[in-house]
């Protein structure tokens, strides 16, 4: 039977039913919570998991260092007091009298003391070092230390680039130690006073910025800790949503907890952007301070400190090169606030407020920067290194360029194409040039001009502009022909010719001036850049032999089969031409150009070996004679017109078809250097050799005095008329002194007084 | 190999024996480091920097470092790229390193560098028959020393 329902028993169900609706959800929210709670803790692992990688991954991110050739000191160096400080300013050195710490110097009478920084060389570590040095007018007579006199010392080498990668973050990473302990005070002062004591975030930070931005009603503080600065930099992008906030906290809170204070706040200051320059960001301290102050951090005073803390709110609001009142003004209470927590006394305050903002001119003017040499430097290592590695491995490369020469040179182009145009009423910028100079006996690059502006990273024309040579070819001939047997005395003809090749048309070439003279000495068809002459002995020699030797010299074949080749009508790069007159330079030698002396790992350990590369191309005695040639050409030739053509310099001018270019190839005992004139759309310039590219070599050599060339003791030369090849004397004729290998045979100009030798009587004898 | 290392040494013996003021030794981390072998060959000239260098290469080859003492060359001859005695020296330091190719165009710019200064021209062209012997071209190496009348011992 059953039994009757009471109200219990009525209710029963019910209760059931909320309890089991009640567990349910009791059930469903504490599922549901493990859920959540096993996805956030998954996510934080994986968010650990991630930014701990990827932190301690980045942390050791560098780009390549890139440093120019250190100058060498040593008793004899051809080097004034001046020059010397003019390298030391360069170098970001800083005249001090009391010279209390590296980077400074002192100048006195004959003397300079320095205070030389500490620096890793390729072979061995040189700590900082206190040197005198001496000198006696243009020259360094003797050095000392602390301890006597020193052989030879170096000055810490330029740095003058560096490998970012295709994200543009360049940075130098500093240790710790290598950190100013006022600016990881100052940062903590100014960006974050929690730092030491919160866990990546501060919520009493956070609700101060709050309310100080609702007062103000607009954005005017943040609340990030030092951390979350971090963790937005590193990880995360700029949107202002609550989900990335939330995120960012979390990450700070994770890389708190996983890295030491030290760790964190040393990953700021190599990491913190600073500016901007072109598609390069400069982020971190190291950087910042070479990029606007042009020195090591470790030099910086406390003004200068301030300055780069107050980049940090807003690089580019507060650029310091565009925008220097606003930028001292916050520098200024960065320092106020500096003192207010005791880390400057007032008497530093008072001297770092009375300062200038003291950057560089301009953000392209300080230090040392050369895009076109470091597009060659690329070129030397892309066979060995790949992108990601030069970007990212901290390798340090050490160059070959001098940056006393570069700059030279590269103000003796600016210079002399604005003369050119003003001269002849060109629009200003018509004219470009390209223009290189190397150590003439290994090949060292030491200064490369790739366009007039040397600063701008743009088209290069030392590496990239391919354009007719002209007459700068004719050497290759000359060299051929001597090495086929005939002498600078030989007599050649400067007539009219026609060949008529086996397919096209005939080609009759013409001398400059349209004038033809005759037979002449090879010396002065050489001197004079005869075209007749020069095609009539380069048939005579043979095309295909005389291409030949081009390619051995040049170390690539030539392009253009024909005769006109002969006249320069084959196209080359500035580089190119360096290389194939770097051959007559050494003496014979094919070296070609270097940029890179050796690369380094992070570890100071040599990767590749860099030695000079030279191959010998020309017999010493070919090789005297054409240079021999090279300098008449310079003192009685196309060169004459340079006040430097007489000092021993050898060298040769070209012009191509129409005067659309112009080109000099020059040389003296220690140094070669090519010159283009030209315009980018291959207009004509109305510009010969000796006109365009000459009057920069001019302005190059006034800045950078000549080397005479050496001649070896034994070449025996001649006296010969110049324009007949007759052996000759000063009082009968305009004579140039040329090697002859039998001057005996050379026959005698009349009314010079010379006894006939052996040769010349056996002629007579002979009938000939 | 060691049999070679010391005629770079006698070599600078004999190549600035004839120097004249003593040697000062420069401070623990001038640079490069001193030698207190080296005489002061005269005040004012280019020789005392790459004497050190030279030092600093042999003691660079005694240690078997042949990197740098081909960094150390390398430094001399950018001071002095005439001197073939230094064109010699990296020739020397390259075979050593086992870069033949090195060896021999740097002995070949030694040779054209020494022009008729006979002491020159012999050592130039003894360094070349160094390469040739390792190159395992005897005979040539032999006829080199043949014609600079050196007895092998």
């Amino acid at each position: 039977m059953a039994k009757p329902r009471t109200r219990k028993n009525k209710r029963q169900p019910k209760q059931r039913k909320r309890r089991t609706w009640f567990g349910r959800l009791i059930r469903f929210v504490l599922f549901g919570g493990v859920l959540v709670g096993i996805a956030v803790v998954g996510y934080l692992i994986y968010l650990d998991r991630t930014i701990t990688k990827t932190f301690e991954g980045r942390r050791w991110s560098v780009p390549a260092q890139v440093y120019a050739q250190p100058l060498e000191l040593y008793p004899g160096a051809p080097l004034s007091l001046a020059d010397l400080q003019l390298e030391l300013e360069r170098l970001g050195y800083q005249a001090n009298a009391n010279l209390t710490t590296p980077g400074t110097f002192k100048r006195r009478d004959r003397e300079l003391d320095i205070y030389l920084r500490a620096f890793r060389f390729m072979e061995r570590k040189r700590s900082s070092a206190q040197i005198t040095v001496s000198f006696r007018g243009q020259r360094l007579t003797r050095i000392d230390g602390e301890q006597g006199e020193i052989p030879l010392i170096r000055l810490d080498p330029a740095m003058i680039g560096s490998f970012f990668p295709a994200h543009g973050e360049d940075r130098i990473v500093l240790t710790p130690e290598e950190v100013p302990p006022l600016l990881s005070e100052g940062l903590k002062a100014i960006e974050d006073r929690n730092f030491d004591t919160h866990v990546g975030f501060s919520p009493t930070g956070i609700l101060r910025a709050f309310m100080v931005n609702l007062r103000s009603g607009k954005v005017q503080q943040g609340g990030s800790t030092i951390t979350q600065q971090l963790v937005k930099s590193y990880f995360l992008d700029n949107r202002r949503t609550i989900e990335r906030k939330l995120q960012e906290v979390a990450m700070a809170v994770i890389l708190d907890a996983r890295f030491s204070k030290q760790d964190l706040l040393t990953a700021y200051i190599n990491e913190i952007f600073l500016g901007q320059n072109g598609a390069r960001a400069i982020h971190g301290f190291g950087l910042g301070a070479q990029f606007y102050f042009n020195k090591p951090l470790r030099e910086l005073s406390p003004d200068e400190i301030a300055t780069l803390i107050s980049i940090i709110r807003g690089p580019s609001f507060y650029n310091p090169f565009r925008h220097p009142q606003r930028a001292r003004e916050r520098r200024d209470r960065i320092l106020q606030t500096l003192f207010d927590d005791g880390l400057i006394d007032q008497q530093q305050l008072q001297i770092a407020l009375a300062r200038p903002l003291g950057v560089i001119a301009s953000p392209r003017s300080g230090g040392a920067y050369y895009p076109a040499f470091m597009d060659r430097v690329r070129q030397d290592l892309q066979d060995q290194y790949d992108l990601e590695t030069l970007s990212s491995a901290g390798l340090r490369i050490f160059t070959t360029i001098k940056p006393r020469v570069q700059e030279n040179l590269q103000q003796a182009v600016s210079t002399t194409l604005n003369g050119l145009e003003e001269d002849r009423n060109m629009a200003s910028g018509t004219l470009q040039a390209a223009a290189l100079t190397a150590d003439s006996q290994t090949g060292e690059i030491s200064a490369l001009v790739g366009g007039r502006k040397g600063r701008v990273d743009g088209f290069n024309r030392a590496l990239n502009a391919a354009r007719p040579v002209g007459s700068l070819i004719k050497p290759v001939v000359y060299l051929a022909a001597l090495e086929s047997g005939l002498h600078l005395a030989t007599p050649i003809q400067d007539e009219p010719i026609t060949l008529k090749p086996r397919f096209g048309q005939p080609w009759s070439p013409k001398n400059f001036d349209g004038k033809h003279r005759g037979e002449l000495p090879m010396i002065r068809a050489l001197a004079e850049s005869l075209n007749l002459a020069t095609v009539h002995l380069g048939t005579q020699i043979g095309l295909d032999l005389i291409q030949h030797r081009f390619a051995q010299l040049a170390g690539r074949q030539a392009e253009n089969p024909y005769p006109s080749f002969l006249l320069g009508a084959e196209s080359l790069t500035p580089v190119q031409m360096l290389e194939i007159y770097g051959n007559f330079a050494s003496g014979g030698f094919r070296t070609p150009p270097k940029a890179v002396i050796a690369v380094l790992d992070e570890q100071g350990k040599p990767l590749a070996h860099h030695p000079f590369s030279l191959e010998q191309t020309i017999e010493p005695h070919y090789a005297a004679a054409l240079n021999h040639a090279l300098e008449i050409v310079m003192a009685k030739g196309t060169g004459r017109s340079s006040p430097y053509a007489r000092r021993g310099v050898a060298g040769k001018t070209g012009t191509s078809n129409d005067n659309r270019d112009s080109w000099l190839a020059a040389f003296d005992n220690s140094s070669v250097s090519v010159i283009w004139v030209g315009r980018d759309d291959n207009d004509v310039t109305g510009l010969t050799g000796a006109s365009g590219a000459l009057r920069v070599w001019n302005n190059m050599v006034r800045g950078q005095p000549v080397d005479p060339l050496t001649h070896a003791a034994d070449q025996r030369l001649v006296e010969i008329d110049f324009a007949s090849g007759m052996r000759a004397t000063a009082s009968c004729a305009d004579v140039v002194r040329v090697p002859v290998p039998d001057p005996d045979a050379l026959p005698i100009k009349p009314g010079c007084g010379l006894d006939e030798g052996l040769g010349d009587r056996m002629r007579r004898w002979l009938g000939g | 190999m060691s049999a070679r290392k010391p005629v770079c040494v006698v070599f600078l013996a004999l190549l600035y024996g004839c120097a004249a003021a003593p040697y000062v030794p420069a401070p623990p981390d001038s640079d490069p480091p001193a030698s207190a072998e080296i005489e002061q060959p005269e005040a004012d000239s280019t020789a005392i920097a790459t004497v050190t260098l030279l030092a600093s290469a042999s003691d660079a080859l005694e240690q078997d470092d042949h990197r740098s003492a081909i960094a150390y060359l390398q430094r001399a001859i950018r001071i002095e790229p005439r001197d073939a005695e230094l064109w010699v020296q990296l020739s020397a330091a390259h075979l050593l390193d086992g870069n033949l190719t090195a060896a021999h165009q740097h002995v070949r710019k030694a040779i054209a560098l020494a022009g008729r200064d006979e002491r020159l021209v012999r050592r130039a062209w003894l360094a070349l028959a160094d390469i040739r012997e390792a190159e395992g071209n005897t005979a040539e190496a032999d006829a080199i020393r043949r014609r600079y009348a050196v007895i092998r011992g």
